[in-house]
């Protein structure tokens, strides 16, 4: 009897059969010996460690030297196993960036007028190789089409980190994802065709977006409730989602099982957020310490990244394309920034990072983010900030997680295998992480090696 | 969301190349301590009016230069930015990098003259019900770096599949693969080869590859001149239409016209307007009889065309170019049993016919010595990684000499390239060949393919790829 039925699908088949490879194959272990452990959320480092990995998973931790007990018989021809001497460096968790934008590049305008949608992920891809290869085995995209990308890159068909995409942001009219031009309507401009932005109004289109994302396989929803620095349509102070709106969309997220961040700078907006049931807020860079004191209470997120309102509001009277109104907000970011983040830290509000670096140019500067945090957090707490404390709100996608099988961003037994190997301890020098191109000796993400300078 | 306007120049360096073969076979990527890769430092941004380019001396090369039969040995290349200046023997330039060739061979970069980037996707042409048009891009970049680029593919021509912004993408320099040069949407009939609707589409109801453009479905002339207007304006470099039928395809059997003798003048004369030139997808001598009559230039397939026609096209010399695809069409439909299990016997039958004609014509082309250039026609994470295997196949199966069917793939395809005219998106200097003033796309070989060809399959004999006078592999 024939393999017809395996073999019926898809030219793939044909091609296999010409290739030759036809049965499962024993996965891939990778020893690492010799290394200093950072977990993911101690401290400390854990000295003198072995670590083993089978497939995509860590399989064992151990500070005595671990047997290797893979039956003899079954040799992997291609693809060897491997016993890696980490000789003393450290090995960490692979880094999550939790506040991305892959599908814009080159900016609003350029991705409006001159770049077409498969432009759009053909750049994203460069985006996303050089996120790995600064360590970040992980992205969080809260705004922009990347669905499609999100869906290949856990289907192993393209090359680069986990993606957890939110699909196109949900804004009003108005706000911070109304993208369209002047002269356009809001609900027709290139951005919403292409799924880039979802433009509601009311609770009932609110969760018609909701749904639509779902279906598109989001891992979770952002909505954007206040206002910004250069964008046109949504003053710096406004609230620009009403409290049904919010409710809206976070119910129906929390109906699919997972949860909705919202963009939102001021008093005002969070606390509006907060009462239509959000716990999670990016930016929040205006907000005083009451409003601070509430996420605390209702264990809230804060969303940080720092880098981008103190660093690059840093001389706003510098920036092209900046009117007088714009160097106002720009600075009022930046001075609120500071305070902000001194109020988050002296009250422990739940943080996670992302650097919101995504133009091209900018992307490079995600680890100086995490360099700069340090101002305001010790060293493991800002390295937190970028894996176990990042993972654990990746998890609040529930089943809408595309990697549900393990743990993300520690190091233990059963997690994914995204690992670093870095020369020196990020715990008492941070900086190297931002020397990525040296530091960074052995990249790993799903047991597969992006990189190997051993 | 911040925005901001700042630019700054980076540095994006690239520490290792990966290859993958997906569907649950194992990754294979790079082992322990073999980092082939050294890219240069690409920034971003203006460079001063007055910075001396960078030149390079290559020196002591073996050079195929895209068209001669033999090497030229002991020879020297000079490259000064993105372009060739000098080439000869004992050349010496003050200031220039030196590069020691150590007695290899030097060809141009390799030339794919018939790829479907877009198409990237393990289903083929069902892709789009599986994939949006954000991930067909990033497919499409993996392929243009890692199956094009990286393996010596410098330029890819893209007959099929609206891959006009990621041209440009390229073009511009925001991506690092391939050239490409594309025909944007192929323009098809109703039940053509460029319709990949359901058999439950209602009438004019747009499927999503419609929509994104991947093919325009035609129906008469001023359909023919609309869709080719549409695809001019977005960036295409020259059009596509198919004019026969398909072995893969569901509703238009191998022997049928497909575009009407009007529909395909309609896109010549257009294209004419343009300064291009049309490319047509058919197998038999009525529908390439039908192209040649209306001024089509580039041909591709042609597998069951017989002697007469084959005569006339030598005729024609270089106003007309045969664009053969061995690979899909020999090894691939060369036997009955060969076949997938999921074709039906008339797809089958189909394609053993195809394989059976493609020797026979390709034999003819040879002997009529018929303007020659060879494209892959081979996509799809099965195939797409395998695209040298098109080369080898024209010596090793059909028996075309080595340094023939290396010009196929290089200064022919060259010439071919630059009947674009006006719409050329590399007008400056020349492709596929080594002479001054070709782009600097230049491949260093352990070993002679003129003598082995299977040679140019081996990456580890692959010790050097320039493109664009920039470094992505350096092994020497």
């Amino acid at each position: 009897m024939k393999l017809s039925t395996l073999l019926s699908v898809t030219v793939l088949a044909l091609a296999l059969s010409v290739i030759g490879v036809a049965q499962a194959e024993e996965p891939r272990r990778i020893l690492i010996t010799n290394i200093n452990v950072w977990d993911g959320v101690s401290d400390q480092l854990m000295p003198n460690m072995n670590v083993l990995v089978v497939g995509n998973k860590i399989e064992r931790i151990s500070a005595e030297p671990i047997e290797d007990l893979r039956p003899q018989q079954l040799m992997v021809k291609e693809n060897p196993d491997l016993t890696i001497d980490g000789a003393g460096r450290t090995l960490m968790p692979g880094l999550i960036d939790m506040h991305t934008h892959l599908m814009f590049r080159y900016g609003v305008t350029a991705m409006r007028n001159d770049f077409d949608a498969q432009a759009a992920g053909a750049a994203a891809m460069e985006s996303l190789q050089l996120y790995m290869q600064m360590g970040y085995t992980t992205v969080r995209d809260v705004g922009g089409n990347s669905l499609g990308l999100a869906r290949n890159i856990a289907a192993g068909r393209l090359a680069g980190p986990r993606i957890y995409s939110s699909g196109g942001a949900i804004s009003a009219i108005s706000g911070h994802n109304d993208l369209a031009m002047f002269t356009e309507s809001p609900h027709d401009g290139v951005f919403t065709r292409r799924g880039d932005t979802n433009i509601i109004t009311g609770p009932i289109e609110a969760r018609e977006a909701v749904r639509v994302l779902m279906r598109g396989g989001a891992s979770q929803i952002k909505i954007m409730v206040g206002g910004g620095v250069a964008s046109n349509f949504d003053p710096l102070e406004a609230t620009t989602m009403s409290e049904d709106e919010i409710r809206a969309v976070v119910e129906a997220a929390a109906d699919f099982g997972t949860y909705a961040c919202a963009h939102a700078y001021t008093d005002d907006s969070v606390n509006r957020v907060l009462d239509a049931g959000g716990r999670c807020i990016e930016h929040g860079f205006l907000i005083s310490e009451k409003t601070i004191k509430r996420m605390k209470k209702l264990d809230a997120v804060m969303s940080l990244q720092p880098y981008a309102a103190v660093e690059v509001f840093k001389d706003p009277e510098k920036l092209a394309g900046f009117n007088a109104e714009n160097i106002r907000k720009g600075r009022q970011v930046r001075d609120g920034a500071d305070n902000m983040l001194s109020l988050i830290a002296k009250h422990k509000v739940d943080t996670f990072a992302g650097a919101d670096l995504w133009q091209e140019g900018l992307i490079i500067k995600t680890p100086d983010d995490m360099v700069l945090r340090t101002r305001w957090f010790p060293n493991a707490e800002v390295l937190r900030q970028n894996t176990s404390s990042a993972a654990k709100w990746l998890a609040k996608s529930g089943t809408k997680n595309p990697y549900r099988e393990g743990a993300l961003g520690v190091i233990q037994q059963g997690a994914y295998a995204d690992l670093l190997l870095v020369e020196g301890n990020p715990l008492e020098d941070i900086s190297i992480m931002a020397d990525w191109q040296n530091s960074l000796k052995l990249i790993m993400k799903d047991g597969e090696i992006f990189k190997n300078t051993l | 969301m911040l925005q901001t306007n700042i630019h700054l120049s980076y540095i994006q360096p690239i520490c290792q190349v990966v290859r993958y073969q997906y569907q649950g076979l194992e990754m294979n990527k790079l082992r322990n301590g073999a980092i082939l890769i050294a890219l240069s430092l690409i920034s971003f941004g203006v460079m001063a009016a007055d910075e001396k380019p960078q030149q390079t001396l290559i020196t002591n090369v073996n050079v195929f230069d895209g068209f001669a039969d033999q090497l030229a040995m002991n020879t020297d290349v000079l490259i000064e930015g993105n372009h060739i200046i000098e080439v000869g023997q004992n050349l010496s330039a003050e200031g220039a990098t030196v590069i020691d060739g150590g007695g290899r061979t030097l060809t141009p970069g390799l030339i794919d003259m018939h790829t479907h980037v877009t198409f990237e996707t393990p289903a083929g042409t069902e892709g789009f019900n599986q994939y949006d048009f954000g991930a067909a891009g990033a497919m499409a970049a993996q392929v243009l770096r890692d199956n094009m680029l990286m393996k010596g593919i410098t330029t890819g021509r893209d007959l099929v599949g609206n891959s006009r912004g990621i041209a440009k993408l390229i073009q511009q320099g925001h991506l690092i693969g391939a050239r490409l040069y594309t025909s944007g949407g192929v323009m098809s009939p109703t039940g053509g080869h460029g319709d990949w609707g359901s058999p439950t589409d209602t009438v004019r109801n747009l499927d999503y590859g419609a929509m994104v453009e991947q093919s325009y479905i035609i129906e008469g002339r001023d359909s023919v001149i609309a869709a080719s207007r549409r695809n001019f304006r977005n960036g295409a470099h020259f059009t596509k239409i198919m004019a026969g039928g398909g072995v893969s395809s569901l509703y238009d059997p191998l022997e049928i016209y497909a575009a009407t003798q009007e529909e395909v003048e309609a896109a010549v004369e257009i294209a004419n307007d343009y300064g291009t030139y049309v490319a047509i997808h058919a197998y038999h001598d009525g529908s390439y009889k039908r192209s040649l009559d209306a001024g089509v230039r580039s041909f591709e397939h042609g597998f069951l065309v017989t002697e007469p026609t084959v005569k006339r096209m030598a005729k024609m010399d270089q106003d007309i170019v045969w664009s053969f695809q061995c690979f899909m069409s020999v090894a691939t439909f060369g036997d009955y049993d060969a076949m997938p299990d999921f074709f039906t016997h008339e797809q089958k039958v189909k394609g053993v016919a195809v394989g059976k004609g493609a020797r026979n014509a390709a034999a003819l082309m040879l002997k009529h010595d018929v303007f020659m250039i060879g494209g892959s026609d081979m996509f799809t994470p099965a195939f797409g990684p395998r695209m040298k295997e098109d080369i080898t196949c024209r010596t090793n199966m059909v028996g075309y000499p080595a340094a023939h069917a290396l010009k196929m793939s290089t200064g022919n395809a060259g010439i071919v390239l630059k009947w674009s005219n006006v719409l050329d998106p590399y007008p400056t200097y020349d492709l596929g060949t080594i002479r001054p003033n070709a782009y600097a796309d230049i491949l260093l070989w352990d070993g002679n393919p003129l003598e082995n060809i299977d040679l140019i399959l081996d990456e580890s004999k692959l010790s050097f790829i320039m493109k664009d006078g920039e470094v992505y592999k350096n092994t020497l």
